[in-house]
């Protein structure tokens, strides 16, 4: 006997995916009788026996029936749970698990090359030793940074232009935020600010792009608001406990890229579209080079009229 | 053969999979893939003639065959 469900479904953004889930519901003899992208629902009329199958088959096109998850939406229970995955590195976060161990041996080749450049050739430059505790925010600033970017190449062939929005925006706005912070703080706000400007646009934009104009665009304000944000806020925080305020926002960077990282697998990871398309030498290469450049513009690069230390 | 076609008009994964529903109920049709950020579509088929019916089966779902 027909009756009628109502889906709640996740990953509706538009009229394509209304029509997607229409064929999906009509191939499998039931009927739509409404359906709201925006809202996320569909009403449709089917025999008892098929809706399971019509659920998974929706599932498997990445429309997967809301409160069909172990456990509620921001139940913190998941983010541990995805934690948890990546340390025994499950299947379902093998690109993650991947990732991670490129960025521990990013982490430790560019500490390693800062430590080395910095007892073998900078310490002994003017004001080395207040430099630093900024040069291990570098290194910092340099993995997080390409491990994230990274992160979003692994999902941008599946992503919702929603999501590809919130990725240009974060991709664009931490990176260009932490290097306008380092550069700022170190040369000065035009030169910080100009770091900050173009990292956190080219990455914004590269890492936006994939859902079109849309997730370029974010890519660009975030970037160019970033850049010059972490810039200002360094020259202004100069003379009132600057290390300790970029230690704390860093902190704060680095857990709202992990939060993108969590949300790229809950929203895409459960259709296994993640693909690493990196390898570990342009990945330790990238984060390098990022690191290099960083340092190179503290030591020598040119400075303004009130920098730390 | 195989043949790519620019499609205009695709913009996310959805269209992805609508346009490749609607290839692949094509008889001869062997394979389709379809890239929203190329707007290409890519399709292998063992009969020349069924070009026509392809474009038209992507004109159906409302998007725009260069």
């Amino acid at each position: 006997m027909s009756s009628e469900y109502r889906l709640e479904l996740s990953g509706m953004t538009c009229g394509a995916c209304e029509k997607i889930i229409e064929k999906i519901v009509s191939r499998n003899g039931a009927a739509v009788n409404e359906i709201d992208a925006n809202a996320g629902f569909v009403r449709i009329t089917s025999e008892e026996h098929v809706l399971g199958r019509i659920k998974k088959e929706l599932g498997d096109r990445g429309f997967k029936e809301k409160g069909s998850e172990d456990t509620a939406r921001g139940d913190p229970e998941r983010v541990f749970a995805y934690i948890g995955s990546i340390v025994r590195m499950d299947k379902s976060v093998g690109a993650e698990a991947t990732l991670i161990n490129y960025a521990i041996a990013c982490a430790i080749i560019s500490g390693l090359a800062v430590a080395l450049a910095y007892f073998l050739f900078l310490k002994d430059l003017p004001n080395s030793i207040g430099y630093a505790p900024i040069l291990l925010l570098s290194v910092f600033a340099a993995v997080t940074t390409t491990f994230s970017y990274n992160h979003a190449k692994c999902y941008s062939d599946g992503i919702s232009c929603t999501n590809g929005m919130m990725v240009g925006m974060i991709i664009g706005m931490i990176p260009g935020f932490m290097i306008g912070a380092i550069a700022g703080a170190t040369n000065g706000i035009f030169i910080g600010s100009i770091a900050g400007m173009l990292a956190g646009i080219v990455l914004g934009v590269k890492a936006g792009k994939c859902c079109g104009i849309m997730g370029a665009l974010e890519g660009v304000m975030a970037g160019l608001m970033a850049g010059l944000m972490g810039a200002m806020l360094s020259v202004m925080a100069l003379n009132d406990n600057l290390i300790a305020f970029l230690y704390i926002i860093f902190g704060i960077s680095g857990a709202t890229l992990f939060g993108m990282s969590y949300l790229l697998h809950r929203e895409i990871g459960g259709r296994e579209a993640a693909h690493v398309k990196t390898s570990i030498v342009k990945f330790v290469g990238t984060g390098l080079l990022l690191t290099i450049l960083l340092v190179v513009l503290m030591f020598f690069g040119p400075k303004g009229p009130i920098v730390y230390p | 053969m195989e043949k790519t076609i620019k499609v205009l008009g695709m913009h996310c994964n959805s269209c992805n999979l609508l346009i490749e529903d609607a290839i692949c109920e094509i008889k001869g049709v062997e394979a389709v893939n379809a890239n929203f950020q190329t707007g290409k579509v890519t399709v292998k088929y063992n009969d020349e003639n069924l070009m026509p019916k392809i474009k038209q089966a992507i004109e159906k779902e409302g998007y725009h065959v260069q």
